[in-house]
């Protein structure tokens, strides 16, 4: 416990993506399509481009049906195709074509062992984890090697595969997989080699620093714009009826604009202290209550939140997710009204950004001429019998009754969701404080299975008796990932957890700094032998940044809701709230 | 809140159920002439250790053996028709030193339990009404906060004429109250006397007062409040750590007189 060891202080890049990368592939890489174009001087001196290329890039190789990215993956990485074809598949694969890779789980005997030990200092590295690869023993590299090495997802019978699907082929020089990287999303498509192909595989850490290059900025945007509406409309459930050339005709006529700010989450924190009214007033506009519908507006990605005007205020009668239309219900009330007609309704209420939302702006016309007949009778909204706007402005006299339009959800608390950005949760945890006898079980149980150390507060926000703790919610949009330089917090593919490799977390508290729900700590990190790890020249601890992990590795699920005696604890998803009403109404 | 009482009633119908199978059988182990006590004897000592798991799972928490939930409903259930074959076991009146000191241990263990369930049961909602959730360990800085608070405005006030008298009230009765932490009796039993007393105190003042000072009194009030949810929230969560202590440690004793029990009952059963 006494003492301290002196480390060397851990930096970015100490980890590449392949160490094992050469000099002549790097000079090679340089020297090929698009990197040679790019502007040098468009790079900072401390992350210049011959640098992003050998820390944040490797070269693959890949045989005949090997799988490069999954349909539904959360993306990590951006390829490019240097030599062979690669093939992506527009239709959906079953799961049964395409294995997911066994993840490792401790044994019985070490996870009855870690519950029955006393931790005396929460919190033990092996020293040999956070050394550089360069002075330590190749404990590390061998880790990333290992990853490397793993044998790939391969389809059995890839050429029937590919003949019997829709796919489009990709050749030398182009890249896929960027949309999902950037966008922190899952993959609308999967990819795999046709024949043996050779990638450059670049990390989005990588692929944000090579977007300081405009011309390559603006590649990314063009192909962000263009190449993610088909697919988006294509999985629309609104337009699922739709012949192909009918929906052609709706992506032409569609606009893709986007709201808010990209890193939502630093202004967050700012304006959360505002008062309700301030904050709506920070949310940008999508669209204006009373304004006339020119379009049918469909979010691809992030929140925006429904509301009117009420009194001096606006009331939230909803918020809309991916795939959720806007505008629907005026847009039939329209059409059945004919266009000339005098009752033609405007919006009837107004759309907000919740942070970054991107928002597909369909015309009314393409909508009114190619959707609207081949949409369901039953699955149109019914006709506006109350407009809060007509034509002529405000129908002040019939103001519609204060009730919430989700799931029959208290509105106070839908406006509490919103506020606290709580819908972004995907694992949230959620505490009947009824019931809750604050006997601190669940965060001993959390400690127990966390090497001493709980991974949460058993604090947070409250709505009435429901507390949120401080735990990692896994959200959708995981800002934590943002800005991680060595790619040491990520989401695994299959579950969906956004977990912290100790073993390549470096301490720089971007993502504790970045997370808008205080959910990740910097903790002191512990040798075995109980001594505090410090920086060999600045003498300084050397911290790592530490979060709940929902216990992945455990078959029980998360320890704290199996610890609490009272039923007091929950881990839910804050999007459906059909599940939070029934959990909070049991 | 239907599926919660159909629960109940389940567990009491199993509860009662198997308190009479064992009944029956020891009727009929009676009528053979043998030996019920060893039977009753083991069939407790079986509930006991039963009753034990509950702490084993909550170490445990890795094993996928169903939630601490369940375990902690069982084990309330499990206590029931434990009570029941102890009463069957034991008789009464009970002789000897031994058996009546396991017999006081059992019956203070069983009524800590049913403190215990009480104390679950309650706890929470009158948590809920002391204000928003408060962890343990950040009261003592709230509290401290709340007293520097308290002397600001007693300090404003000793400024000025026209609320002096509120001063010389904080001084007096208030000061204590802000500083000091509250009784082991309090802890134990919380009530709202004190506050009552306060802040009927504070008003009988502010007849003394200007319109300033009336102001400062209604601070002091609310920060009266304050401190006053906050030593109640620090109570209850102490009440409740103290009382798992005591019953888990009259378990252990339960167990070390149970031990010598068993061996004084082998060691001396004859022939």
């Amino acid at each position: 416990m006494a003492g301290a060891l002196a480390i060397e202080r851990p930096k970015r890049w100490d980890h590449p993506l392949d160490p094992s990368m050469l000099l002549r592939d790097l000079d090679w890489l340089i020297a090929s399509e698009p990197f040679a174009s790019m502007n040098p001087d468009c790079f900072p001196k401390a992350t210049p481009l011959v640098d992003i290329l050998k820390n944040d890039a490797r070269i693959s190789r890949y045989e005949h049906g090997d799988v490069i990215i999954r349909e539904g993956e959360y993306g990590g990485s951006a390829f490019i195709v240097v030599r062979g074809r690669v093939r992506t598949l527009i239709t959906r694969l079953e799961s049964t074509s395409v294995e997911v890779a066994q993840r490792e789980r401790p044994s019985w005997l070490k996870l009855l062992r870690d519950s029955l030990r006393r931790f005396p200092v929460p919190e033990v590295r092996h020293v040999a984890a956070t050394r550089s690869h360069k002075d330590g023993p190749p404990r590390l590299v061998t880790q990333v090697r290992s990853v490397d090495d793993k044998p790939r997802v391969f389809l059995q019978d890839a050429s029937a595969i590919l003949a019997g699907s829709t796919s489009e082929p990709l050749g030398e020089g182009e890249l896929f997989g960027e949309m999902a990287a950037i966008t922190r999303s899952p993959s609308h498509y999967t990819v795999v080699a046709e024949g043996p192909v050779v990638l450059l595989e670049i990390r989005w850490q990588g692929l944000r620093l090579l977007r300081r290059d405009p011309e390559f900025q603006k590649q990314l945007d063009h192909r962000y714009r263009g190449a993610g509406l088909k697919a988006h409309l294509r999985e629309t459930l609104l337009f699922r009826f739709l012949p192909a050339e009918h929906l052609e005709k709706i992506a032409e006529a569609t606009q893709l604009v986007s709201y808010g700010d990209r890193e939502w989450f630093s202004e967050y924190k700012s304006t959360r202290k505002l008062n309700i009214q301030e904050q709506l007033r920070q949310e940008p506009i999508i669209v204006e209550e009373g304004s006339p519908v020119n379009d049918l507006l469909l979010i691809r990605s992030g929140f925006a939140r429904r509301s009117y005007r009420l009194g001096a205020g606006h009331h939230t009668i909803a918020y809309l997710g991916r795939g959720e239309a806007f505008g629907l219900s005026e847009l039939i009330h329209n059409t059945h009204q004919g266009i000339n007609d005098k009752t033609i309704l405007p919006y009837q209420e107004s759309l907000r950004a919740i942070g970054f939302v991107d928002v597909l702006k369909i015309s009314r016309r393409a909508f009114v001429e190619y959707a609207i007949p081949f949409m369901r009778g039953s699955e149109l909204p019914k006709p506006i019998v109350t407009a809060r706007y007509d034509s002529q402005g405000p129908v002040l006299s019939e103001a519609p009754p204060l009730v919430s339009q989700q799931e029959n959800v208290d509105p106070a608390f839908l406006e509490f969701l919103v506020d606290e950005r709580l819908i972004n949760g995907r694992q949230v945890m959620m505490i009947d404080t009824e019931r809750c006898t604050r006997c601190d079980d669940c965060v001993r149980a959390c400690a127990r299975v966390h090497e001493g150390n709980p991974r949460f507060t058993r604090n947070g926000p409250q709505f009435g008796p429901f507390q949120f703790a401080h735990a990692c919610m896994h959200c959708a949009d995981p800002v934590c990932m943002i800005g991680c330089p060595t790619g040491a917090i990520a989401r695994d593919s299959d579950t969906g957890i956004i977990s912290i490799n100790p073993d390549t977390c470096i301490g720089c508290s971007v993502c504790s700094e970045s997370c808008p729900y205080e959910n990740i700590v910097m903790v002191q990190i512990h040798d075995q032998r109980g001594r505090a790890l410090v920086d060999k020249q600045s003498k300084l601890p050397i911290l790592q940044a530490t979060k709940c992990d929902l216990c992945h590795s455990l078959p029980t699920g998360p320890a704290c809701q199996a610890a609490c005696p009272h039923e007091a604890l929950v881990r839910i998803d804050a999007s459906n709230l059909k599940a939070l009403q029934n959990w909070m109404d049991r | 809140m239907i599926a919660s009482r159909l629960k109940t009633v389940r567990a009491v119908v199993v509860t009662c159920g198997a308190v009479a199978i064992m009944l029956i059988i020891y009727q009929w182990i009676d009528k053979q002439l043998g030996r019920t006590d060893y039977y009753t004897g083991f069939t407790l000592l079986a509930a006991s250790i039963g009753l034990m798991t509950l702490s084993m799972r909550k170490k445990l928490i890795v094993l996928p053996l169903g939630s601490v939930a369940v375990w902690q409903q069982v084990h309330q259930y499990l206590g029931l028709f434990a009570v029941a074959t102890f009463m069957m076991h034991a008789g009464f009146p009970v002789h000897g030193i031994l058996e009546t000191a396991l017999s006081v241990i059992f019956v203070l263990i069983s009524l800590s339990g049913s403190v215990g369930w009480y104390i679950n049961k309650t706890t929470p909602r009158k948590l809920l009404a002391a204000g928003q959730a408060v962890l343990r360990e950040d009261i003592a800085t709230m509290r401290r906060s709340i007293a520097q608070q308290a002397y600001h405005i007693a300090l404003t006030a000793a400024g000025k004429i026209e609320s002096a008298t509120l001063a010389d009230h904080y001084t007096q009765r208030l000061s204590d109250f802000f500083s000091r932490r509250r009784s082991i009796a309090y802890c134990l039993v919380p009530t709202g006397r004190s506050r009552r007393e306060l802040l009927h105190g504070l008003e009988k003042v502010s007849r003394h007062l200007g319109p300033e000072g009336r102001s400062c009194k209604q601070t002091l009030s609310e920060l009266v409040i304050a401190k006053d949810d906050l030593d109640f929230q620090w109570a209850m969560q102490i009440r409740l750590r103290s009382w798992v202590i005591f019953h888990v440690s009259l378990v252990w004793s339960f167990f070390i007189l149970v031990a010598y029990h068993i061996y004084l009952v082998y060691r001396y059963k004859g022939g």
